[in-house]
This record gives structure tokens, C-alpha cells and sequence, in this order.
């Protein structure tokens, strides 16, 4: 055996002993074992003979009653604890799946972030329509369309005490992270938490918001989620929300979707932004076209752009893409806009 | 009575058995749980991981002849399960982070080194360099031959000195 061999080998006796004697092992308690164990059957006959007594005699009634008895009583007190918790708090307490509300808080850091007071801002969920839903729960005579337009969102409510505001830098702008509750399927009553985005400011034409059912954390995990507007310098402004361990986003290269001017998907550069809170903020200009046919102006043209993932020491964490609206500038035979 | 036959007494579960069995847990939980998290990398996942074994060794403890050798199979049998779940489960959500414990640099590396082998190759050198188990018992764990055992240790003693030379 070589000197070096030798080495590694007393290297690997010192540092799995070092690495085992830190974990501290909280003391042995055989009464866990014993608890979870002690009325399962060893053996094939116990087994069978366990089965024999399983004939619900006179006490399996009494037990039976009882514990329906205990899960009737159980589910009132939670209807309950619910209703008088709903009329303390009328203008917050969303009905939400806590296990994907802690899942949402754990991928988003900021989430996690304290809240500050432009959280407040009306203008952050009024694209989600917190009130009509608020108002939906509570009366009966909701019009026919509200009622529509809110199922079809899965009857979204905002989670206040979640709203972050993330500033956009070089934008003018800020972007309302929105988590909601929502029902995933129209007939479940079950309910999930997801995520509407805002873009307010004044680096935009006016505030947008997310619409539709909102982003599960699923979808966030795989696709991020991408609001975009025009921008008054006629560029397209937007962000991306992303999971934690994302430091950087690539947009490009892009595929113009049945584009209205002639303009290339080539003649759009790729555009790259840091990641700060989960959000990256885009400008993305394109170079203006000429059409001595076409009326001069600023036309919307729909795109897909290839989106890279990258994490901190620059390794791709993720390929996707982004469904966005580019703004291009015509300059054409009269003014269109 | 003993605090463990009362245990049992209270439980209802055989006295004698409980006598033996609450002590070869308490003699052998906190070195298995070490064990395990050596091949997981993950405290929780080492508790369950023993717990589970011990839950199975319970049972038929009374049928048993040498628990603690069942225990060393069983911890390495689940942990490699546990893995194959936990690998599954990371690919889904690839930003979760393991436990590291506080070493020097270049220990550090080593230990990352021993993270990466193939689980097989990565519970022989744990149980060889950390456990001081023999080339029989390793192998009655792995449930495989001698030889294979050799041949294990000497490919994952050849991978950790090409990393460290790296």
C-alpha cells in the first residue's frame, strides 16, 4: 500500500469521526418504537387472528359512534374558530392551504422580507379583485357577471399580510408581488395559494396586472412568472418573479408570433438582468423599421422569448421561455397613433 | 420492575421482549443514527431512517440472532431507498440544501468527495473508515460477496485520490 493511499485512508478515519461526533443525536427513547409498533401483529396467524376480532362487536359500535362523534365535534369547532376568525380580520383571512402558502414563503424570499408600507397601496390588488371577492363571500346578490369573472379566476383573495413591493431599477417603476388563495378547480372547494403580479409606476403606460388564474408555485418553480407593458420611451418594460437560487435571467433569442410590421425576431438583442428580491427588471427596445406602406406608429407585436436561468457562480439552473408583447416603432407613410 | 418492563407492562407488549429490545435501542439508536446520516447527509432522513429499522427489528426481535448486525443492514438498505426517493424528490426542487457540518478546507472536500460516490462504494468506505467494520460484516450488510466488497473499496479509494489530485 502506497504512502499516499495510507494518507487518504487516515484522512477518511479522522474526518467521518469528526463529522459523525458533530451530529448531536438526541437520547434513545425506545418508547417511540414501542407506541408505533406494539399493536402491530408479528406473525401470519396473529395477523389472521387479529382479523377474526375485527367483527364489529358491541364495544367496535361504542368506539365507532365515538369517534365519529369526535370528528363531527372536531369539524365544528374548526367551522367555528374560522367564522369568528373571518369577522374579526372582514378585510384580510383568506380560506388558504397553509401547506402551499409555507411552500410559497419558503421558494420567495422575498416573501420572507418584512413588509413595508407601499404594500399597502390599493392599486396592488385591485387586479386581483379582493374586493368584489370579499363582497362575493358576503352577499348573496352578486351580478351574474362579477360571479363569472371571479370563478373563472378561481375566486382569487389577496393574502395582505404576504404583498411585497419590489423596486424596479432603471424602470421608474415597482412591481406588487400579489400571493392569493385561490381554487384551483371550479368544482373543489379546496383552496391554494398562487401569485399575482402589478407593474405601477411611472416607467409605464398606466398599472397592469396579472390576469386569469393565478401563477401556482409549481409553474413559478418551472417558468417564473413574466408581466410586461409598453414604457413611455416606446420600449416594452416588465419584470420576471423567479424562485430563490436564480441571480441572473437571459431573455433571448426571441420568436415573433405573426408580427403586423416587418420587423426580424434578429434585430431584437438579447437583454440580461440581475436578480434582486426574486424580481428582475427588463427594458427591451427595438431598433424602429420603416414601411412606406404601413402607417407610422407604435405597434404591439406578440413574442416568445428563450429564457436562461442562472444561479450564482453561473451555472444554468434552468432553460425556459416568456410570452411577452414587444413594442415596435414604425415609421411609415402617416401617423397612426 | 425496571423503567423498560414497565414500558411494556403499560403498552401491553410482551415484558421480555421489551426489556431486550429497550436496551439494545438505547446501546445501539445513537450510533445507527450517526451511521445513517453518514449516508444521507441528512439529519431527519437519519432519525427515519432508524426509526424504520428499528420499528422492523422489533418486530422480530425475539426471532433475531444478531440484532445489531440486522440493524446495520436495515440502516443501509433504508438509507439507500431514502436516497433514491430524496434524488427523485430533488429533481423536482434542485435548490435544497444538506446539512454540512464544520471542517477544515481540504476535510471538507473530502467528505463532498465521499458524498458524490455511488451509494454502494460510499457505504463501504463509511463502514470501513468510520464503522471499523470487517470485510464479512460489510458485505453481510451490502448483501453481497467479499471480493465485491474489495472491489468497492479499491474503486472508490481510486475516485477520492483522483479528485484530491485534481
Amino acid at each position: 500500500m502506497t504512502e499516499v493511499s495510507e494518507n487518504l485512508e487516515e484522512q477518511l478515519r479522522r474526518v467521518l469521526g469528526e463529522t459523525a461526533g458533530q451530529l448531536a443525536v438526541k437520547p434513545a427513547d425506545p418508547r417511540v418504537i414501542l407506541s408505533s409498533v406494539s399493536s402491530i401483529p408479528e406473525t401470519d396467524r396473529q395477523r389472521r387472528a387479529v382479523r377474526r376480532r375485527w367483527v364489529p362487536g358491541l364495544g367496535g359500535v361504542i368506539t365507532m359512534i365515538a369517534v365519529l362523534a369526535a370528528v363531527v365535534i372536531g369539524a365544528a369547532a374548526i367551522a367555528l374558530l374560522g367564522r369568528a376568525r373571518s369577522m374579526s380580520r372582514p378585510a384580510a383571512g383568506p380560506t388558504r392551504s397553509l401547506s402551499s402558502r409555507q411552500q410559497l414563503v419558503q421558494a420567495l424570499g422575498v416573501l420572507r422580507a418584512p413588509q413595508t408600507t407601499a404594500a399597502h397601496d390599493p392599486r396592488l390588488v385591485e387586479p386581483v379583485l379582493s374586493r368584489a371577492g370579499g363582497f362575493a363571500r358576503r352577499h348573496k346578490s352578486v351580478p351574474p357577471f362579477w360571479k363569472r369573472l371571479l370563478a373563472a379566476s378561481g375566486n382569487p383573495i389577496a393574502d395582505r399580510s404576504l404583498i411585497r413591493v419590489v423596486p424596479l431599477p432603471g424602470l421608474s417603476a415597482e412591481l406588487g408581488v400579489v400571493p392569493v388563495s385561490y381554487q384551483p378547480s371550479a368544482k373543489s372547494s379546496r383552496r391554494a395559494e398562487g401569485l399575482y403580479v402589478t407593474l405601477l409606476g411611472s416607467g409605464v403606460d398606466g398599472d397592469t396586472g396579472s390576469s386569469g388564474m393565478p401563477t401556482s408555485l409549481s409553474s413559478l418553480r418551472s417558468h417564473g412568472l413574466a408581466i410586461f407593458n409598453d414604457a413611455p420611451n416606446g420600449s416594452s418594460a416588465g419584470a420576471i418573479v423567479v424562485p430563490d437560487g436564480v441571480t441572473e435571467i437571459q431573455l433571448g433569442p426571441y420568436r415573433l408570433v405573426n408580427p403586423p410590421v416587418p420587423v426580424k425576431s434578429t434585430d431584437i438583442a438579447s437583454a440580461t438582468a440581475r436578480v434582486n428580491e426574486n424580481v428582475a427588471a427588463f427594458d427591451i427596445s427595438v431598433p424602429t423599421v420603416t414601411n412606406r406602406k404601413a402607417a407610422s406608429g407604435f405597434y404591439t407585436v406578440p413574442a416568445v422569448a428563450q429564457t436562461t436561468w442562472f444561479a450564482t457562480n453561473g451555472t444554468i439552473v434552468r432553460r425556459t421561455t416568456t410570452a411577452l408583447d414587444l413594442v415596435v416603432r414604425l415609421r411609415g407613410h402617416a401617423a397612426h397613433h | 420492575m425496571s423503567e423498560a418492563a414497565a414500558e411494556g407492562v403499560l403498552l401491553g407488549s410482551p415484558v421480555k421482549d421489551d426489556v431486550g429490545f429497550a436496551g439494545f435501542y438505547r446501546r445501539e439508536y445513537e450510533r445507527a443514527v450517526r451511521l445513517a446520516w453518514l449516508l444521507t447527509g441528512s439529519r431527519a432522513a437519519a432519525e427515519d431512517v432508524v426509526q424504520d429499522a428499528m420499528a422492523g427489528i422489533y418486530r422480530r426481535f425475539s426471532r433475531i440472532d444478531a440484532p445489531d448486525a440486522y440493524l446495520r443492514r436495515a440502516v443501509v438498505n433504508l438509507a439507500q431507498t431514502w436516497q433514491r426517493n430524496e434524488r427523485r424528490q430533488r429533481d423536482r426542487i434542485s435548490m435544497l440544501e444538506r446539512e454540512r457540518p464544520v471542517l477544515e478546507a481540504a476535510d471538507a472536500m473530502l467528505l463532498e468527495s465521499v458524498q458524490r460516490l455511488p451509494y454502494r462504494q460510499r457505504a463501504v468506505v463509511v463502514a470501513r473508515y468510520w464503522g471499523g467494520w470487517s470485510e464479512s460484516e460489510i458485505a453481510r450488510a451490502l448483501g453481497c460477496r467479499r471480493g465485491t466488497v474489495k472491489s468497492l473499496a479499491s474503486r472508490a479509494l481510486d475516485r477520492l485520490r483522483e479528485e484530491a489530485t485534481r
